[in-house]
């Protein structure tokens, strides 16, 4: 190839052309070089979470104890023939050590002998798993708790019954399996910039599913979706050894795209049968990935998910708890820190009572702070002297669809306008991810917003960009007797014709014949450019309300004081969802004469 | 978790450099309760990214097939005492109200499949099985099994 280089007679753009592609063919993989290897099987490249890079070439980053050969993350056929001809070699452990590669090579290839001989460890491990099936939970959103601005997924294996057993295990004794980033700073820019450039490890954890309950659905009030999988014996048989295999991979967490999410539909991936109709749980992901994309892809996929179970979190349980009761008892159940009026109270208001210690004292109970351990004492003694034993299954009234019926997390926004001024406009926004406080509410929670990074250019005389946010977060939960919860907003954002502001305000919000009513008050600083950035006092009012699932519509007033003066801004906005897809909608504000909307969610 | 939450750390930096020293409350390697397994130790705005991105900061960590744990780490079933010690709160709730999912668990462990015979006997000992709020789990497994055993058949 020097020669050839040499032997032209170039012209410079085109002898930097010819480097160019060199260069570019130097970063293929050496299969690419006429070698005529045989397609490696796509099982295998699945397996093992091989991913293709930008060049082309294979990667990994599992680490070297995740392969066999020292090439093995970038050379998938290399690694296929090495542990091929392990699996021949008498007195090879190559079966211990990857169970999952050994089945899936034997399966490809009958004539491999079946290595059998003693595995302690990997056997041990599957016995104690003893699994009959999995699911994936999603552990649901619930914005006042920062922990699950955008849920969690994690794998629950199901236990089977062991011999003498007469029933199948309760689901609480069954194992949960994470993927988290194990933390290794206690500074918070540190954190941000560890998660974000993947310098955090990524592990793999096991531990009995009644941690992932008391954590996720009593201590944070989290819902959980069990989406149970409908895999056949040979999948099991795989996904078993393939955890089995995974805690020798060393991965590397992002929070953006190498996520708990990712890696659990990964494993999935990895384990799914090749002749599904259809497998590309991956291929359905953006770049980033939240778990409601996860759920999204889980259900597209033909056949793959058999049924789908809920879990209230303790506030759902203490809310269906206090529907049964009159008004009376609501506050009786409530005064649990009057301790001399328990004992003549009833069952139900016991339930509720014990219910609402948990709710508002969770952690405390864990770390047993005397007086709330007494409290609870007292009123579980009184239960208990009920001698009464209710049978009645608790149903929350709100569950609404599971969140895999939402609308899909990115937005594509077009408007048509004018402003007051005159001019007519067109304007193209995206929005990557999740949810305003007009969007489609089916799935997802009613009275949030959570916008990550939304851009609008608009296009009249000239073509400028109207809005970016970095992000937006806005909490409406309506005070309740439950709790009195607080309402906020909070956002970074750069908006024409304001120019650039970093906005928190807090308040309350009502619930007034089903609309929401809030009072907002806050500040902001911001100013059209760097020198100009000037704080400014907030008070905003407004109000919320949904119309079953179609219609939404919000109205606000702001009024802002700062060194400048005082000024007001308007908005009414209203949105018809035409399907799970599509919406439409109108907006007017100071400025505007008239604005259509139209929204694409995919 | 995610992408929302990494800009929520880098807009909070200037906060959250302020805050972050919080790390001296311990628990160690603390058996199997919630306070040392799940809570970890630690609080302050780490431990709120932590839990908002998946990570897990400071709480006993247990690699997918770390199986000879007590605690029911690499999904071995937990031992009775363990279940108790985790499922401390629920489990009193349930055998207060004579039923419930927990109290099935940890009938099951104990071998028994009738939990709805053995509820109502667990709730009228209710005095003996939790007679103040230090009780170890191993006093109440002690105390929980014969009940358990006797009604059971």
């Amino acid at each position: 190839m020097i020669v050839s280089l040499r032997g032209a007679q170039p012209g410079r753009a085109s002898r930097l052309a010819r480097l160019f592609f060199l260069f570019t063919l130097s970063l293929l993989p050496c299969a690419g070089f006429g070698q005529s290897a045989p397609p490696v099987p796509s099982e295998w490249l699945r397996l093992l979470h091989y991913q293709k890079s930008l060049t082309g070439a294979w990667i990994n980053d599992a680490g070297p104890q995740f392969f066999i050969t020292e090439a093995g993350s970038k050379n998938p056929q290399a690694e296929l023939e090495a542990s091929i001809a392990e699996l021949k070699r008498p007195g090879s452990d190559f079966h211990c050590k990857f169970p999952a590669r050994a089945i899936l090579l034997y399966r490809r290839d009958r004539t491999l002998p079946i290595r059998t001989g003693s595995c302690p460890e990997w056997e041990g491990f599957r016995n104690r798993l003893n699994a009959t099936g999995v699911s994936l939970v999603f552990s649901s959103y619930y914005l006042n708790n920062p922990a699950s601005a955008f849920g969690h997924s994690f794998l629950r294996v199901h236990r089977g019954r062991r011999a003498g057993e007469a029933h199948k295990p309760a689901e609480l004794l069954d194992t949960g399996i994470g993927y988290a980033a194990t933390v290794t700073t206690s500074n918070a820019i540190a954190y941000a910039f560890y998660g974000i450039f993947g310098l955090f490890r990524g592990d793999y954890t096991a531990l009995p599913y009644y941690y992932k309950v008391r954590e996720y659905a009593d201590a944070e009030n989290r819902d959980l979706w069990s989406y149970e999988l409908a895999l056949s014996h040979s999948e099991l048989e795989l996904l078993v050894a393939h955890l089995w295999e995974l805690d020798r991979a060393e991965r590397r967490y992002y929070y953006f795209s190498k996520n708990c999410s990712y890696e659990i539909l990964a494993i999935l991936e990895a384990i799914l049968d090749p002749e599904r109709p259809e497998s590309g749980l991956l291929a359905r992901l953006p770049w980033f990935v939240i778990p409601s994309h996860t759920l999204q892809s889980l259900t597209q996929e033909p056949g793959l998910v058999r049924s789908i179970d809920y879990r209230p979190s303790l506030r759902k349980q203490l809310e269906a708890r206090l529907s049964l009761l009159a008004p009376e008892q609501k506050k009786q159940a409530k005064n649990w820190k009057e301790i001399a009026s328990a004992p003549e109270l009833g069952a139900r208001v016991l339930d509720a009572r014990l219910d609402w210690i948990d709710f508002d004292h969770f952690e405390d109970l864990v770390r047993e702070k005397p007086e709330i351990s007494a409290l609870k004492q007292q009123a579980l003694a009184a239960r208990a002297q009920t001698g009464v034993v209710l049978q009645e299954v608790l149903l929350p009234s709100d569950v609404g669809p599971d969140p895999s019926q939402g609308h899909p997390p990115r937005r594509v926004q077009l408007s048509l306008g004018k402003v007051t001024s005159g001019s007519s406009f067109a304007e193209l926004a995206f929005r990557p991810a999740l949810q305003d406080l007009l969007d489609p509410v089916a799935g997802y929670p009613d009275s949030a917003r959570l916008e990550f990074t939304e851009a609008a250019l608009r296009v009249s005389d000239r073509v400028r960009l109207q809005r970016f946010s970095l992000f937006r977060a806005q909490s409406l939960t309506p005070i309740s007797l439950v709790r009195m919860d607080p309402s906020w907003k909070v956002g970074v954002l750069h908006e024409l014709p304001q120019g650039s502001r970093i906005e928190a305000s807090g308040g309350l919000t009502l619930p007034v014949f089903g609309a929401r009513v809030f009072g907002l008050a806050g500040g902001r600083l911001g100013g059209g450019t760097l020198s100009s950035i000037r704080p400014a006092a907030t008070l905003e009012l407004g109000l919320h309300y949904r119309l079953g699932d179609r219609w939404a519509l919000l109205a606000s007033w702001l009024g802002l004081t700062s060194a400048q003066g005082w000024s007001e801004e308007l908005q009414v906005s209203a949105r018809l969802h035409l399907t799970r897809r599509v919406s439409i909608g109108a907006e007017l504000r100071n400025g505007l004469a008239w604005q259509a909307q139209g929204f694409f969610y995919f | 978790m995610k992408g929302f939450s990494q800009k929520l750390a880098l807009a909070a930096f200037a906060v959250a450099s302020l805050s972050t020293s919080a790390w001296a409350r311990g628990y160690g390697a603390a058996g199997c309760g919630l306070g040392s397994m799940v809570f970890g130790s630690g609080n302050g705005i780490v431990q709120v990214l932590a839990a908002t991105t998946n990570g897990s900061s400071g709480s006993q960590t247990f690699g997918i097939t770390f199986g000879t744990s007590n605690c029911g780490g690499g999904g071995a079933a937990p031992t009775i005492k363990a279940f108790i010690e985790a499922n401390r709160e629920a489990l009193a709730n349930d055998i207060a109200r004579g039923n419930g999912e927990t109290l099935n668990g940890l009938t099951q462990l104990m071998g028994c499949t009738k939990p709805a015979q053995v509820g109502p006997m667990l709730q009228k000992s209710y005095k003996t099985i939790f007679p103040n709020t230090q009780v170890s789990a191993s006093d109440i497994e002690t105390s929980v099994t014969p009940i358990v055993k006797a009604n059971c058949s």
